[in-house]
């Protein structure tokens, strides 16, 4: 039986430019927050796992290396994950199994990225395609997300302004979280209809920004977590799952890694309806479109109603099942933290600790992280009440 | 007071390939769109991968046939913004993009835009193939709709022999 775990502090940074912190900075300063948060002392934490995206990004490769000490990592074991920009999520889960292994009392989880220390971070992006087959002419992940939203939209019949719809929520409702970076008021739909084409159907208001940030997370086992908090994010279940990358009848717009995730963690939390149980969802909306597919793919509606349930108004903060309330993927990308973020969001809106756009009465809460070829997903489930 | 330095790295890279992309790029140099077999399952993909993502099985680099060279659209972006910034000249391409080694292949940084990434299911196979559509109008592209490959003149075994699907 596995040791019972929970979320007991976390640390974020501000999704932004940061020319005032290195590299072992920015991820300092998230880990001296998680510390701060649940008032833990460095040699209270057994083990970290760490986590970055594509070192591309800093040109700095190994970066655990330089950042080992700046986390606390110092005699210690130190774990790397890598699945790209689903890493956060790894890493998150990864901290967890440490924990319920029943070998760790208490881990970090840390991952982050600086983008903007890349010239290009879609040249980047590009070197993750395979230089056999298909780095000859991609255009970064843009792309390879284009070529998802226009099989989606012309399956099921929907247009490019279901895509800006979730634009328009996610970025009013990152005008009430203080970490994300695009915090634009009055966005509308037809300010985000005149936005440039990029990569057809996607403008520049379906897409991300670029960011530097560092998010943490601590773990602790169940005899452990009472003196530290009495107020903890209780793990309901934690999956990662990853799609294969060119498969028979593979079809970009029906995410069944996602499905198969999310199957596996709302059974492990005796979760039968999740749009009736979860009380919010945190999604990897790196791109607008994505959103809508990952609606589907976690069951919150049926294959080809994510537009619909957009439509519906019930993905809203005020919705019956709120999405992204704090603006999302969309709205703050670092890529390494993203995925990261989005369980961390989860955590604290199970704490009743997300501030401005907090949903009330939250008893259990998902966040989702998405990466590689659109291929690996992980889903974090927390709950209020020890499962 | 921070600061923030400024470094570039330049660092030539050779890609092996192995036997099943080598036959593949092979038989693009022969104007061949090569479907691969699994041994173990049969399913036929254009293109391969090492390994049968079905079964796990692994492929038999002669154990392949040309399929035909048209297919479905099964989907497409048209990319029309420079994501990369501006283009450098070809002698810096040559000198940090690619190996002398290997020949050159201006095109290993993306055509200028507007130009189309495509998604082809060809006729025979049960993958798809992702690979560019230029030169022409790009709104006659429609999921669905059919494509044919357009071949370069001079071909060397690289996935740029072919250079372009159309639209038929
Ligand atoms: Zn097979």
């Amino acid at each position: 039986m596995a040791t019972k775990v929970a979320v007991v502090g976390i640390g974020m940074t501000e999704n932004k430019s940061r020319w005032d912190l290195s590299l072992p900075g920015l991820y300092r300063l998230a880990y001296q927050r998680a510390l701060e948060d649940c008032g833990l002392k460095s040699e209270d934490i057994d083990a970290v796992a760490f986590g970055h995206s594509p070192e591309y990004f800093e040109g700095v490769n190994h970066p655990e290396k330089w950042c080992g000490e700046a986390v606390g990592a110092l005699n210690k074991p130190l774990f790397r994950v890598h699945t790209g920009g689903t890493v956060g999520g790894s890493v998150a889960i990864a901290a967890y199994y440490l924990v319920a292994s029943g070998k760790f009392e208490v881990v970090l989880a840390i991952s982050g990225n600086k983008l903007n220390e890349t010239s290009s971070a879609q040249i980047g992006l590009s070197t993750v395609y395979d230089p056999i087959m298909g780095r000859q002419f991609a255009a970064g992940a843009p792309s390879a997300v284009a070529v998802q939203a226009s099989k989606y939209y012309s399956q099921y019949g929907y247009n490019e302004d279901h895509g800006l719809m979730v634009a328009v929520k996610n970025r009013n409702n990152a005008l009430k979280n203080p970490y994300a970076q695009l915090r634009i008021p009055d966005y509308t739909l037809e300010g985000a209809r005149n936005t440039p084409m990029l990569c057809h159907p996607l403008r520049l208001a379906d897409m991300c920004p670029t960011s530097d940030a560092a998010c943490a997370m601590i773990f602790a086992a169940e005899h452990r977590v009472e003196a530290i908090t009495d107020n903890p994010a209780w793990v309901l279940s934690a999956v990662a799952v990853n799609e294969g990358i060119n498969y028979v009848d593979r079809d970009w717009s029906k995410p069944i890694g996602l499905r198969k995730a999310a199957e596996l963690a709302y059974e492990r939390a005796g979760i039968k309806d999740p749009r009736r149980e979860l009380d919010v969802v945190e999604v990897y909306d790196a791109f607008s479109v994505q959103e809508l597919i990952w609606y589907e793919g976690l069951k919150l509606c049926d294959w080809g109603e994510g537009g619909r349930l957009m439509e519906s108004g019930a993905t809203r903060m005020e919705g019956d099942i709120p999405v992204n309330p704090s603006g999302g993927t969309l709205c703050a990308n670092s890529i390494g933290a993203s995925a990261m973020f989005r369980k961390a969001e989860a955590a604290l809106q199970v704490m009743g600790r997300a501030g401005e756009h907090q949903i009330p009465g939250v008893r259990r809460a998902l966040g989702h992280g998405w990466g590689g070829g659109i291929q690996f997903h992980t889903i974090m489930i927390f709950g209020k009440d020890k499962p | 007071m921070s600061r923030v330095l400024d470094w570039d790295i330049t660092v030539p890279f050779r890609w092996t390939c192995g036997p099943v992309y080598g036959r593949f790029l092979g038989g693009l140099k022969e104007k061949q769109l090569l479907g691969f077999e699994c041994p173990r399952c049969q399913e036929v993909y254009c293109p391969p991968q090492d390994i049968c993502p079905r079964c796990g099985g692994d492929f038999d680099p002669e154990q392949c046939r040309p399929l035909g060279e048209e297919g479905d659209l099964v989907s497409f972006t048209v990319v029309e913004a420079n994501l990369f910034g501006p283009r450098p000249d070809d002698e810096y391409l040559r000198r940090r993009i690619h190996p002398a080694d290997l020949g050159e292949h201006p095109l290993l940084w993306p055509p200028d835009p507007p130009y189309a990434i495509v998604m082809v299911r060809l006729d025979g196979a049960a993958n798809n193939f992702l690979h560019l559509a230029r030169g022409e109008d790009l709104s006659r592209l429609q999921v669905g709709c059919r494509m044919r490959a357009v071949w370069k003149e001079e071909r060397e075994g690289f996935l740029l022999d072919l250079d372009r699907f159309t639209v038929l």
